[in-house]
């Protein structure tokens, strides 16, 4: 699963707006993720570190340094996480 | 005190009297002051500069002491002018902190909490109530007073203080209002306002006699808005607890080994935090591994208080290891907060392994709580988040995350020894300005947006000495529904080259604003700024001026221009400079006009009640269908269509997905008409210029000319505009 790289968010739904519009995840396992536009949510992932967890699966830590599983979609220029909430926050390669 | 009125309302209690404005500003009196005294050198630079200003009697009658805010807590009091028919009186407590960071630089925050009488209602059936219970004052004697949560209304944004150490008994304290609602947690701005704020003596109780100030608070237009008074009562900005439990096995982490110690952190960003270390014995429930759950029942059990309307206490516990990260966690957070009181408490790890590679320096290998400096970081961060901070990777400061820190270490500075010990310029600032109810525990959810809150502006450095800003409006009135388009111009006046920020796109997060709208309500837009901060610096020629644009047309409180009339538009660029904040600002009137037909005035209704027509404006693509489809509604109207041609061109000439970039389609759009600033032209040219097909290029040449003519053109007009702008102002 070759997922490092740049994402922009193409989900609009309520429970992925506290996702980040814009994630980096960089190859040494460290991420960014940042808005572009104003938002009422600071970004649940901004800053902190992934790493793969079985085949469809990615750990993330979070803006409070927890650190949560996805179940992941990974398709080409596609990039799906399913939280454990059952939402489903979609990307695409930016 | 108040007093009571046989009718059970009250009458305001006895304030200092209003000193009325004299004509020219008087002399200091000789009260004894604890006000900040400028140095003997300063003094006489000080006194130069005043002369020039105001003729002074020569000499100097002795002494003459300058009076400014002294810097620390106020405890402050709001009295708004009463309703008619008002039965009972209202008024607001709360707390006014003055960052003072040199003689005439200072940043001020306050927040107001409700002072009401409490209704008294009878056993049974209520139709009246039959008497009041008036809540008791804050005491200035006990220092930085806590107010009760449910009790909090407002945030006060102090936009001005005039006192740049006066040498008169009184300057202008210009505010905003920022109303808190509970509910939504959304705030709504109110004001501005100002008041003249006129030194007396404090009533008894207050520490420092000589800093007590009171004045009438009036609205924009002018009518009396209330009563303000202020009293100092701490060099601490704010107060709170923070209370470290344990297991037998972790240790309290208490300083980092080398010195610095809780009470060292918290005293440099202005807070006065009692460090209790408390339980030493806390029970493991489950054996080494901790949930998030099992540490907010721990701290629910074992805190030694928990009433955070009368104190703000923060819990620590250091555990062994944690269920959820390696080495700490603010859980009470997201899925975290059981009891739906937010940022409480945090937990650390005393036992996890530090990786045992070279990244980790010289604590490679070590248990983490052996690791002082590591340790005691990890702690003030996890405190850090409770406080209401994210990340911040602009330095290595404490809300920088450990990995970060250990791989920027440069050798032979080897991880610990990179940790910058202090929070980030930015955050100090949030810690001293954000409202209460963003930093106290049991405040705002973790997880908001700091743009959501609001914060004094820094006063930290006189304005960019050496630039101005000019601001023109691309034109200058705009039909209701279409977005403005502002140049604005850097010129550095200057004999030397000057800092100014690297890019000065909306993007980059040096450029803000405001927009004043014919009633005088403020609304503001803000970057479209990165969360990780970071302020890259270019010079300024001497003599040279850069110019760009900004396109607007909804922000923070909605849509900018909701309404036709005169509205003034205010740029403000913000940028970091080593420890200062530099600030310049510039503004410009705009006209927008009222709708010419109903197809206008339908189509402007959908863009200024369509939220995604700013993020279709600002981030093009096709996710945003309901932006697009108001977008597309303006397109169709004739009025609106030369506004919104270049945002659809760019939408549809870049490639999106899987979706082709279409330059043909683009270029449909694009007229001689379509309204553009120098930026946008730029761009359009840029896209024309990217078309893949050969045929496509040349058929838009001629198009190409027309936009790079018109580039120069405006740059032109705008260079003229400003010489005129800038005669005007002379």
């Amino acid at each position: 699963m070759e997922v490092a790289g740049r994402w922009r968010k193409t989900s609009r739904s309520d429970c992925s707006a506290p996702y980040p519009e814009l994630l980096e995840l960089e190859p040494g396992g460290r991420y960014t993720g940042w808005n572009e536009t104003p938002s009422v949510y600071h970004p649940l992932w901004d800053r902190g570190g992934w790493e793969p967890a079985g085949p469809d699966r990615l750990r993330i830590s979070l803006a409070n340094d927890a650190v949560r599983e996805y179940v992941v979609e990974h398709d080409g220029d596609s990039l799906v996480f399913h939280d454990a909430d059952g939402c489903r926050i979609e990307y695409t390669r930016s | 005190m108040s007093t009571h009125t046989g009718d059970g309302s009250a009458v305001l209690p006895a304030e200092p009297p209003y000193v009325p404005e004299a004509t020219l500003p008087p002399l200091p009196d000789t009260i004894e002051t604890e006000a900040t005294i400028a140095s003997g050198e300063d003094l006489a630079g000080l006194e130069a500069e005043v002369e020039d200003r105001i003729p002074l009697p020569r000499p100097l009658p002795v002494p003459v002491r300058p009076k400014s805010l002294r810097g620390g807590c106020y405890l402050m009091r709001y009295t708004p002018v009463q309703r008619a028919g008002a039965l009972q009186s209202v008024h607001y407590d709360g707390t006014l902190r003055v960052d003072r960071l040199s003689r005439t630089n200072v940043t001020a925050s306050g927040d107001l909490y409700v002072h009401q009488p409490l209704k008294i209602w009878p056993g049974h059936l209520p139709s009246r109530p039959v008497g009041l219970i008036r809540p008791s004052e804050p005491n200035p004697v006990l220092g930085i007073p806590i107010f009760a949560r449910k009790n909090y209304r407002y945030y006060m944004r102090v936009t001005q203080i005039l006192e740049g150490s006066t040498f008169a008994n009184k300057f202008t304290l210009g505010f905003e209002l920022h109303r808190f609602n509970h509910t939504t947690k959304a705030w709504t701005v109110e004001g501005p306002y100002t008041a003249k704020m006129v030194w007396s003596a404090a009533p008894p109780g207050y520490p420092s006699s000589g800093n007590y100030l009171h004045g009438e608070v009036k609205t924009a237009a002018g009518p009396a808005a209330g009563r303000l008074t202020i009293g100092w009562i701490s060099k601490y900005l704010r107060k709170a607890t923070l209370e470290i439990d344990r297991v037998s096995a972790s240790e309290a982490t208490l300083d980092n080994g080398a010195g610095i110690d809780w009470r060292d952190v918290y005293d440099a960003i202005g807070w006065d935090v009692m460090i209790d270390v408390s339980d030493a014995d806390v029970t493991e429930p489950s054996g080494e591994f901790w949930s998030d759950a099992e540490m907010h029942a721990t701290m629910l059990a074992r805190r030694d208080a928990a009433d955070l309307d009368r104190e703000w206490r923060y819990h620590l516990i250091c555990v062994r290891r944690l269920d959820s990260t390696e080495r700490g966690i603010m859980y009470d957070a997201y899925g975290g907060d059981s009891n739906n009181i937010p940022r409480e408490g945090a937990g650390i790890s005393s036992h996890w392994t530090i990786p045992n590679t070279a990244t980790w320096g010289k604590v490679r290998g070590m248990r983490f709580g052996a690791a002082a400096a590591p340790y005691f970081r990890t702690g003030v961060h996890e405190i850090g988040h409770a406080m209401g901070l994210y990340h911040n990777a602009v330095d290595n400061g404490f809300m920088h995350t450990t990995p970060d820190i250990a791989a920027s270490a440069v050798p032979p500075v080897q991880f610990p020894d990179n940790i910058l010990w202090a929070f980030s310029p930015e955050d100090r600032k949030r810690l001293r300005h954000l409202p209460d109810i963003w930093v106290r525990p049991g405040g705002i959810s973790f997880g908001a947006s700091y743009g959501t809150a609001p914060i004094s502006p820094t006063d930290s450095v006189e304005e960019a000495e050496g630039l101005t800003l000019t601001v023109t409006p691309l034109l200058e009135a705009v039909p209701i529904g279409a977005p403005v388009r502002l140049d604005f111009t850097i010129t550095n006046e200057t004999e030397q080259a000057l800092p100014i920020p690297a890019s000065l796109s909306m993007k980059a997060g040096a450029v803000r604003g405001r927009v004043v709208d014919p009633s005088g309500a403020v609304r503001t837009f803000w970057p479209l700024v990165r969360c990780i901060e970071k302020d890259e610096i270019r010079e300024l020629e001497k003599g040279a001026s850069v110019t760009d644009s900004v396109t607007i047309l909804r922000g923070a409180e909605g849509a900018l221009f909701p309404a036709p009339g005169a509205y003034r538009v205010f740029v403000d660029l913000e940028w970091s400079l080593g420890e200062a904040t530099i600030r310049l600002s510039g503004d410009a009137p705009v006209m927008v006009t009222p709708p010419v037909d109903e197809s206008h005035a339908a189509a402007a209704l959908r863009i200024l009640t369509t939220p995604d027509a700013l993020l279709t404006l600002a981030l093009g693509g096709d996710h945003l269908e309901e932006g697009i489809e108001a977008i597309r509604t303006a397109l169709e109207d004739e009025v609106l269509e030369p506004h919104y041609a270049y945002i659809e061109a760019k939408r549809v000439g870049k490639r999106f997905g899987k979706r082709k970039a279409d330059v043909d389609a683009a270029a449909e759009l694009l007229t001689e008409d379509t309204v553009m600033s120098a930026r946008e032209s730029r761009k359009a040219v840029e896209l024309l210029e990217s078309d893949e097909d050969v045929a496509g290029r040349d058929r838009n040449q001629d198009l190409i000319g027309v936009l790079t003519d018109r580039t120069t053109s405006v740059e032109k007009k705008k260079k003229g505009s400003r010489k005129r702008a800038k005669a005007k102002a002379r």
